[in-house]
């Protein structure tokens, strides 16, 4: 009898302590002004995602988001502490209250919206098909070119999604969808593609180039897929003066044409940014 | 096929990682130590309230992942206005879970104290807490350090999980150097071949403490 | 959140299919180590103790990477659910082994050998003296084990084993609502190490009905 008591209490005492979690909205004071009183800011960052945050040899973070948020630190008079962890629990640690923002590069998203605030987008982005060297098997972008074939992709990233997307549109169609294999790094995802466990990659365009770059590889964009999409930084609901003190550093930038110098520097475009009305409706 | 000259470029960064693994283990085995026995004494000591509880307590750490486990610690501290303590979040979480083991471990251990120490030890008039303190707990200790060990050594093989909530620990740093390198295999092994080290280290510690033990407490 | 419901389940029966084919691997790969350990031939014996001690040193996550990115070097690519299953299998057998090694050798020697002077034949000895209770035996820390392996199973999500973890992170990445989501993954991987304990419990209590005998 006893035996049985316990898994029940406990998972009753795991489904209270969850619904209780879940309930109460994070209860911390304004982010701005803990910012203000720490003097610097705890910013999440997943930095294997050349060239928008990586590491160099002697493990700084480095790359176009922290040269950005570097300048914006800089005229906040803060300091940053970054909190290196994988992308998929960046978001929901955001939610959760866990660092003040996020500063790797986010596509902007209705549903990511609508949990979490963007900063005004920093970068823009297209996600592109990579694939080895003259692999005629990956003929093209559109669903149909793809359906049957496997491809790599990092977990919870706008490209998975995009592909997830055909897939629901090829099994409409009653085509083969595309076999998907979801890694945790941009790095594992082209060992896949390498290793000929996969047919391509589907990544950011800018990202897929430094890949190509880095590697003496034999590999090619073959092109892009799914819409062309702002790259914003996150912040917690909870925290709109600290949304509008990273906007206005953001904006300045601009506006001093600095940003964009750090758009030739490490992407070799500059992108026309919006300030306002960025979300997309879809 | 291994170049040992990537091991050389890559070693500063996962020298520092083999560091926070060692300070996690460390830090997660004092949590799991204490908490365990504190669970332990409570399972044992009479009390109704303070038996569920540590039952409770060992069946849902025993139940779930600790991957689960660390998340839930990770977005469950902002609760209580801790924020960015990433490395804090990794030790409760891990020490909580191994906590759970090393009750199980020394409530086998002190059911297995001889009943007449115990009478002896009352016969003489010592409190209950000085036989906890001087007759059932050094005991338990000494005669569970193997379990302990090996549930340690588990503790310190769990602590790669710790990345996910943002602590830069061996495999991670590992992670890091092949997200630059794209050359995974000598980073991998060497990684592989720093945790053997630091188990065989930390058997070697379990032996001499067995064997000091053995002789301060001369049980044969 | 509720439309999620059928992925998590779908990831809940991935969970149960991986940890029943990885203990089965786990355990046929122990029985292996367990016959080499016992073995009278030293170069049988070394290369398993050797074994055992590396896995035994190694986080199960550096082991999957391991399989999963480093072994395609030397031109070997595995998918990622054999290479999960494979991963399992390797990482839990050595533990098994110690078990099954050391409830063989807590039976008694001169029992056996007193079965052997009433004439009872080596399979009549494993079958009526030694399995009974050697079973008995390590029955209790299997549990705990196996426990272990269907947990560990949510490691696999990190390449692309599509069980109850992987699925949870790809809800919580249309859903972001990471909290229910964990709370009742928690749930799931809690009723299924309950199921496997109780069923575990109810053998061995079965196999050591002699004792009460």
């Amino acid at each position: 009898m006893t035996r049985r008591v316990i898994p029940l209490l406990s998972a009753a005492a795991i489904a209270i302590a969850g619904v209780a979690v879940s309930l109460s909205p994070p209860a911390h004071a304004e982010a701005l002004d803990d910012i203000k009183a720490r003097g610097k800011m705890l910013v999440a960052i997943d930095p294997t995602f050349a060239p928008f945050e990586y590491t160099d040899a002697s493990g700084n973070i480095v790359g176009f988001d922290p040269a950005v948020l570097e300048l914006v630190a800089e005229g906040m008079g803060v300091e940053i502490d970054y909190q290196v962890m994988g992308f998929s629990g960046i978001i929901p640690g955001l939610i959760a209250g866990s660092f003040d923002l996020t500063a790797t590069a986010l596509a902007v998203r209705k549903e990511r919206a609508e949990r979490i605030d963007f900063t005004v987008p920093v970068a823009a982005g297209v996600s592109g098909i990579l694939r080895r060297g003259g692999d005629t098997k990956v003929a093209g972008t559109a669903p149909a070119d793809l359906s049957g074939l496997k491809a790599a992709v990092k977990a919870t990233t706008q490209p998975e999604q995009v592909l997830q997307g055909f897939n629901e549109e090829l099994e409409q169609k009653g085509m083969k969808p595309i076999e998907l294999l979801s890694v945790e790094t941009v790095e594992q995802t082209i060992a896949a593609l390498m290793a000929g466990r996969v047919d391509f990659v589907a990544d950011d365009v800018a990202v897929l180039a430094t890949v190509i770059k880095a590697r003496s590889d034999d590999l090619e964009i073959v092109g892009t897929v799914g819409p062309s999409v702002y790259i914003s930084w996150g912040t917690n609901k909870d925290d709109p003066a600290l949304n509008a003190a990273l906007n206005e550093q953001i904006i300045a930038l601009k506006e001093s044409g600095r940003l964009a110098e750090l758009h030739m520097e490490y992407f070799g475009v500059t992108f026309d940014l919006p300030n306002e009305n960025f979300i997309p409706a879809e | 096929m291994f170049d040992v000259a990537r091991v050389v470029e890559a070693w500063p960064l996962l020298a520092k990682g083999a560091w926070v693994t060692a300070q996690l283990t460390v830090a997660a085995t004092a949590v799991s130590l204490i908490v365990g026995t504190l669970s332990a004494m409570l399972q044992l000591s009479g009390l109704r309230a303070g038996y569920w509880l540590s039952r409770v307590y060992v069946s849902a750490m025993r139940g779930t992942p600790l991957l689960v486990q660390l998340f839930v610690v990770f977005f469950g501290l902002p609760l209580l206005g801790i924020r960015g303590e990433a490395f804090l979040a990794a030790v409760i979480a891990i020490g909580l879970n191994s906590g759970a083991f090393v009750t199980e471990i020394l409530r086998a251990a002190v059911l297995n104290v001889p009943r007449g120490q115990i009478e002896a030890a009352e016969a003489v008039g010592m409190s209950r807490w000085q036989l906890w303190r001087r007759t059932i707990l050094p005991q338990a200790f000494v005669t569970s350090l193997p379990a302990l060990t090996n549930e340690f050594t588990i503790l310190l093989k769990a602590t790669p999980l710790a990345s996910v909530v943002a602590v830069t620990e061996l495999t991670y740093a590992g992670q890091l150097v092949i997200a630059r390198t794209f050359e995974p295999t000598e980073i991998l092994l060497t990684v592989a071949a720093v945790y053997v080290a630091f188990v065989l280290c930390l058997s070697q510690v379990s032996r001499r403490m067995e064997s000091r033990f053995a002789r301060r407490w001369s049980i044969q | 959140m509720l439309r999620s419901l059928p992925l998590l389940a779908a990831g809940l029966r991935w969970t149960v299919v991986v940890a029943i084919l990885g203990m089965a691997l786990a355990l046929a790969l122990s029985v292996v180590l367990v016959a080499m350990r016992r073995s009278a031939h030293r170069f049988v014996r070394a290369p398993a103790r050797i074994y055992t001690e590396i896995i035994l040193g190694v986080p199960i996550l550096v082991l999957l990477f391991i399989v999963f990115f480093v072994l395609p070097e030397a031109g070997i690519v595995i998918d990622p659910l054999p290479a999960g299953l494979i991963t399992l299998m390797l990482y839990y057998s050595p533990y098994l082994a110690e078990v099954i090694r050391g409830a063989l050798n807590a039976v008694p020697a001169g029992q056996i050998e007193a079965a052997r002077t009433v004439g009872m034949s080596r399979f009549r000895i494993a079958q009526r003296i030694v399995a009974p209770q050697a079973v008995g035996l390590m029955l209790p820390p299997m549990t705990g084990l196996f426990i272990g392996l269907t947990k560990d199973t949510a490691i696999l999500s990190v390449i692309s084993v599509a069980e109850l973890t992987f699925q949870a992170k790809q809800v919580i990445s249309r859903t972001y609502a990471p909290f229910e989501v964990y709370v009742l993954v928690a749930a799931g991987y809690w009723v299924l190490t309950f199921v496997l304990e109780t069923a575990l419990r109810r053998a061995e209590t079965s196999v050591t009905r002699y004792r009460r005998a």
